[in-house]
């Protein structure tokens, strides 16, 4: 009964500092034997049970103090923990970038719009579904990225949420939109824009961050970040004050209907 | 403190492979090994010894084996290759930094 009060203690300690799951269960169960082991040769020197246990829980240490050790060594431990801010911000906004230019690339060269196409005839489906996969196919990923994080776990909820942050304001912020090559090759349109909601929520949570998120988030900030901070601020109120089409990048056919049908 | 928190940030782990490196052990027995030859001046909290060896064995320095003894699970550490490796490049950082502090004056004072 006492145990299980204990453990439950440690359990929500590690949880509270972003702890849980096979690795704070591993630690858990690390931790009862070693008080079980304890509480043994307690009472192997004649030490009434009842007490052997206080005292063997009180040797392991406060749950708190437990559990800020387990965070500090799993950070050291990982990469990410290592790096929380490249990790959670820098590597899902490159890759993001990455892959919404690949996919750009792509389907530009693909459809012929503004360039040669491979094909000479588009499926309409394909000209209808590729925008649809383009802005929902980071969502996918997003949720991909955030479940491997979870499931390490060594940042934190911090690392978490920043992560979680950064990817949704990616994902929602830019949209594409294809204008079909009805004239074959190089005669459509395809325009990407940060715009909507999320380009807007982007640019007003970057006005909000600028101003003291960022310092919240890690201890470590301080100084050099400062600049960080203000260039974000900038950033965010120049975003702001453009309205909801943020930026918009567009590429147009060079070919034109009436080109087509009296070539 | 913090200075001596940063001062004694390395040390478990240099002691955790040092005690390793000569036989197994498990849990509690290097907690209580530490205490021992330490007679106390290194004040680790009992508990705090098992995320350090949960890092390790995740970094490949320890390898470990389960062993059920008196109706308890005991996790045995003992030190691998890379361990030794870590373990040798700690002691050669150990050695630097303590032949520096002589170098600068201090020495160490006995009662």
């Amino acid at each position: 009964m006492r145990e299980d009060f204990h453990v439950m203690q440690l359990r929500k300690a590690l949880r509270r500092r972003g702890v849980w799951g096979r690795r704070a269960e591993s630690l858990l169960r690390d931790w009862t034997e070693h008080v079980r082991e304890d509480i043994a040769r307690r009472v192997e020197e004649g030490t009434e049970s009842g007490v052997a246990e206080k005292a063997a829980w009180l040797a392991l240490g406060a749950p708190d103090v437990l559990a800020l050790h387990a965070t500090h060594e799993l950070s050291k431990g990982s990469w990410l923990g290592r790096h929380p801010w490249l990790a959670g911000v820098a590597l899902p906004i490159l890759g993001w970038m990455g892959l919404s230019g690949v996919l750009l690339f792509f389907c530009a060269w693909f459809l012929g719009v503004g360039a040669e196409s491979p094909v000479q005839s588009v499926n309409p489906a394909v000209v209808e579904w590729w925008p649809r996969i383009f802005n929902g196919l980071p969502w996918g990923l997003s949720i991909v990225w955030l479940a491997w994080v979870a499931r390490r776990m060594p940042g934190g909820w911090r690392l978490l949420g920043m992560t979680t942050g950064v990817l949704a304001l990616c994902s929602t912020a830019l949209h594409m939109s294809i204008q079909a090559p009805v004239s074959g090759p190089g005669s459509g349109q395809l325009m990407v824009g940060v715009q909507g909601p999320g380009g807007l929520l982007l640019a007003v949570l970057a006005r909000l961050l600028g101003g003291s998120g960022f310092g919240a988030w890690s201890d470590s900030v301080s100084g050099p970040f400062a600049w960080a901070q203000s260039a974000v601020l900038l950033i965010g109120g120049i975003l702001v004050r453009l309205g909801p089409t943020v930026w918009a990048w567009s590429v147009e056919g060079t070919r034109c209907a009436g080109e087509e049908s009296g070539g | 403190m913090k200075t001596k928190e940063h001062l004694l940030d390395g040390v478990p782990e240099l002691l955790v492979l040092q005690l390793l490196s000569r036989t197994e052990m498990y849990g509690y027995q290097i907690v209580s090994e530490i205490v021992r030859r330490s007679q106390g001046a290194l004040e680790f909290g009992e508990g705090c010894i098992y995320p350090l060896l949960h890092r390790l064995v995740g970094q490949r320095l320890l390898v470990e084996r389960q062993e059920e003894v008196s109706g308890r699970t005991r996790r045995y550490y003992r030190l691998s290759t890379t361990g030794k490796k870590r373990l040798a490049a700690l002691e050669g950082i150990w050695t630097q930094v303590s032949q520096t502090v002589s170098a600068c004056g201090l020495e160490v004072r006995h009662a």
